[in-house]
C-alpha cells in the first residue's frame, strides 16, 4: 500500500473502479467528484463539465461495450473500468471497456477525425450530427464522442488492446483543464499499467484521498451495488463491511491531519475465496504508539480470548466525544478471524505510515 | 411525551420512539460519524420515559448492520430500558434478524449474553 500511496502522492484524488456499471454508480462517482472539486481545489470550475463527461464515460461503457445496465462484461484479462484522477492542475478521467473487433477500426477512425478538428469545426460537427448526420453507427450518433472533445479542450488520448478474436479494450483518456495553456501531460501507457495492475489483484474500488463521511458511505453504496444481485448483503459480504466502515472510521477519526485533510488510501479485492481490504493512512507519534500496543495484544491473544475481551469492552461506558469506543479492531480481527496483516513504517516528514491488510 | 419517529438514511437507522405505548424500535443501518450527536437525542427521550414507564416496553431491533459505536449506544439503550424493571415493570426485547445472518445472530447473542434481560431473537 505504501508503494502504491508513493506512486498516487500527485494525485489529490484517485478513485478507480471495476465492476458492474449502473446509474447509481454514476451517480456516486459524480457526488464524490462533484464535492472534492467545489470545496477542496482550485478547480472549482471544473465541477459541471467533470460531471458531464463523467456521465458520457458511463454511457459510452454501457452503450458501446455491449453491457447491460447492471452487470459486468467478465472475459479474462478484462473487467469495465472507471478512474478519476484529480490532480493539482487537471482532472484525467480514464475508462476501459470492451468492443468488438470489427468496430475497432471505424471507431480510431472517428477518434482521429475528431482529434483533428479544432473547436469551431467540431462545434460545427456537433451541430451536423445533430441535425441527422451520421458519425456513428452504434446509436448515440457518436454525440458523444464530440462532446468529450469540446468539452475536454485536449485531444481525446486512446488505445486499443486486442484481447482475442472477437473482442478488444477501448481505453480512453479525457484531460480536463481549466487553463487554456494547459499541455497534455499523461502518459496513456502508465494509466494502462496501473488499470493492468489492479485488475491483477482482482480490485474492485481503489481509492486515495480524503476519507471523510461521504468518501465512506459513497463507497460502502459502491461496494453493494458490485456485491450481488439480492437486495440484502449475505453474512460475509455483513462482515467485510462492517470491518470496511471500522476502518474507515479510524482513518477519519484517527489519521493525522496533513494539508488541512486525513488522507488515506485503500482497496477492496475479491477473489473465489476472500474478500481483501488494503489500507493505509499517516499517524502521528502518539495515535502510533497506542495503536502498535494494540495490535500486537490482539494478533497474541486466541480469537475466542479476543471475543471476550470485546464483550468486556462492551459494557465499559467508555465512548469519547468524538465518537471513539476502542471496539473497532477487535471487531476487524473477530470478523477476519486474526487474518490480517500489519506494518508501520517511518516516513521523511516524521509521521509514521501504517497499512493493514484484512482477508475475509 | 408524543411519538418521535427518525427517518432512516444510508448511514443511520429508523427509530421509533413511542413512549404513550412502551414501544421504542431501530431499524436499518447505523455508522453515523459521531453517534454522540446522532443518538443523543434518543437516549434522552429514553431517560425522560424512563421516569414514568408504562407496565410493558418492548424494545425491538432489526438491523441490516451497526458500527463497534452503535454497539455501545444499543448497550446503553438497554441498560436504560431494563431500568424499568426495578419498578416492576416488564420489560421485552425482540432482535429480529435473517436465519442466514450469522453476523447480526451472533451480535444479538452476544447482547443476550451480556445483559440478561427478557431477549428473544425471531428470525424474518
Amino acid at each position: 500500500m505504501e508503494q502504491l500511496n508513493e506512486k498516487l502522492k500527485n494525485d489529490k484524488i484517485c478513485l478507480s473502479y471495476l465492476g458492474a456499471f449502473s446509474d447509481e454508480i454514476t451517480d456516486k462517482l459524480i457526488g464524490i467528484s462533484e464535492f472534492y472539486l467545489e470545496n477542496k481545489t482550485e478547480l472549482g470550475k471544473l465541477k459541471n463539465k467533470v460531471s458531464f463527461l463523467i456521465a458520457e464515460c458511463f454511457q459510452n461503457i454501457v452503450r458501446h461495450g455491449g453491457v447491460k445496465e447492471g452487470s459486468q462484461t467478465t472475459l479474462p484479462g478484462h473487467s469495465d473500468f472507471f478512474q478519476i484522477n484529480i490532480l493539482e492542475d487537471r482532472v484525467v478521467l480514464s475508462s476501459c471497456n470492451l468492443i468488438g473487433n470489427n468496430y475497432v477500426e471505424s471507431l480510431e477512425q472517428k477518434m482521429l477525425q475528431v482529434n483533428s478538428l479544432n473547436s469551431d469545426e467540431l462545434k460545427k460537427l456537433y451541430n451536423e450530427v445533430l441535425s441527422g448526420g451520421e458519425f456513428s453507427d452504434k446509436g448515440g450518433a457518436g454525440l458523444g464522442l464530440i462532446e468529450m472533445a469540446r468539452k475536454s479542450g485536449l485531444p481525446l488520448k486512446y488505445s486499443f488492446r486486442n484481447l482475442n478474436e472477437t473482442k478488444s479494450q477501448f481505453f480512453l483518456f479525457l484531460e480536463i483543464i481549466q487553463k487554456k495553456e494547459s499541455v497534455e501531460k499523461i502518459d496513456v501507457n502508465e494509466y494502462i499499467d496501473f488499470y493492468k495492475l489492479l485488475l491483477d489483484k482482482k480490485t474492485l474500488i481503489l481509492y486515495k484521498g480524503d476519507v471523510s463521511k461521504d468518501i465512506i458511505i459513497s463507497v460502502i453504496d459502491m461496494l453493494q451495488n458490485n456485491f450481488s444481485d439480492e437486495k440484502s448483503p449475505n453474512s460475509k459480504e455483513k462482515k467485510f463491511t462492517v470491518s470496511l466502515i471500522e476502518f474507515l472510521q479510524n482513518i477519519s477519526k484517527h489519521g493525522k491531519l496533513i494539508n488541512g485533510q486525513k488522507e488515506g488510501i485503500f482497496s477492496i479485492s475479491k477473489d473465489d475465496n476472500f474478500f481483501t481490504i488494503e489500507g493505509g493512512n499517516y499517524i502521528g507519534e502518539d495515535d502510533c504508539k497506542q495503536l502498535e500496543s494494540s495490535l500486537s495484544l490482539i494478533k497474541e491473544l486466541p480469537l475466542n480470548e479476543i471475543s471476550t475481551l470485546y464483550k468486556k469492552r462492551l459494557l465499559d461506558d467508555v465512548i469519547t466525544s468524538d465518537g471513539n469506543c476502542g471496539l473497532g479492531l477487535l471487531e476487524i480481527a473477530k470478523n477476519c478471524e486474526k487474518n490480517f496483516e500489519y506494518s508501520i513504517t517511518p516516513t521523511p516528514e516524521k509521521e509514521k505510515f501504517f497499512s493493514i491488510k484484512i482477508k475475509i | 411525551m408524543e411519538t418521535i419517529i427518525i427517518k432512516q438514511t444510508n448511514e443511520t437507522p429508523e427509530i421509533v420512539l413511542d413512549a404513550q405505548n412502551g414501544n421504542f424500535s431501530f431499524s436499518g443501518k447505523s455508522f453515523p460519524e459521531n453517534v454522540n450527536d446522532f443518538y443523543g437525542e434518543t437516549l434522552k427521550y429514553i431517560e425522560s420515559y424512563i421516569e414514568q414507564p408504562k407496565e410493558k416496553t418492548n424494545l425491538e431491533f432489526n438491523w441490516v448492520y451497526f458500527n463497534t459505536a452503535t454497539s455501545k449506544i444499543i448497550v446503553k439503550t438497554i441498560m436504560l430500558l431494563k431500568s424499568v424493571t426495578l419498578k416492576d415493570k416488564a420489560f421485552e426485547i425482540n432482535w429480529k434478524c435473517s436465519k442466514d445472518d450469522e453476523l447480526m445472530l451472533e451480535k444479538g447473542e452476544e447482547f443476550k449474553e451480556l445483559l440478561g434481560a427478557d431477549f428473544s431473537i425471531s428470525y424474518i
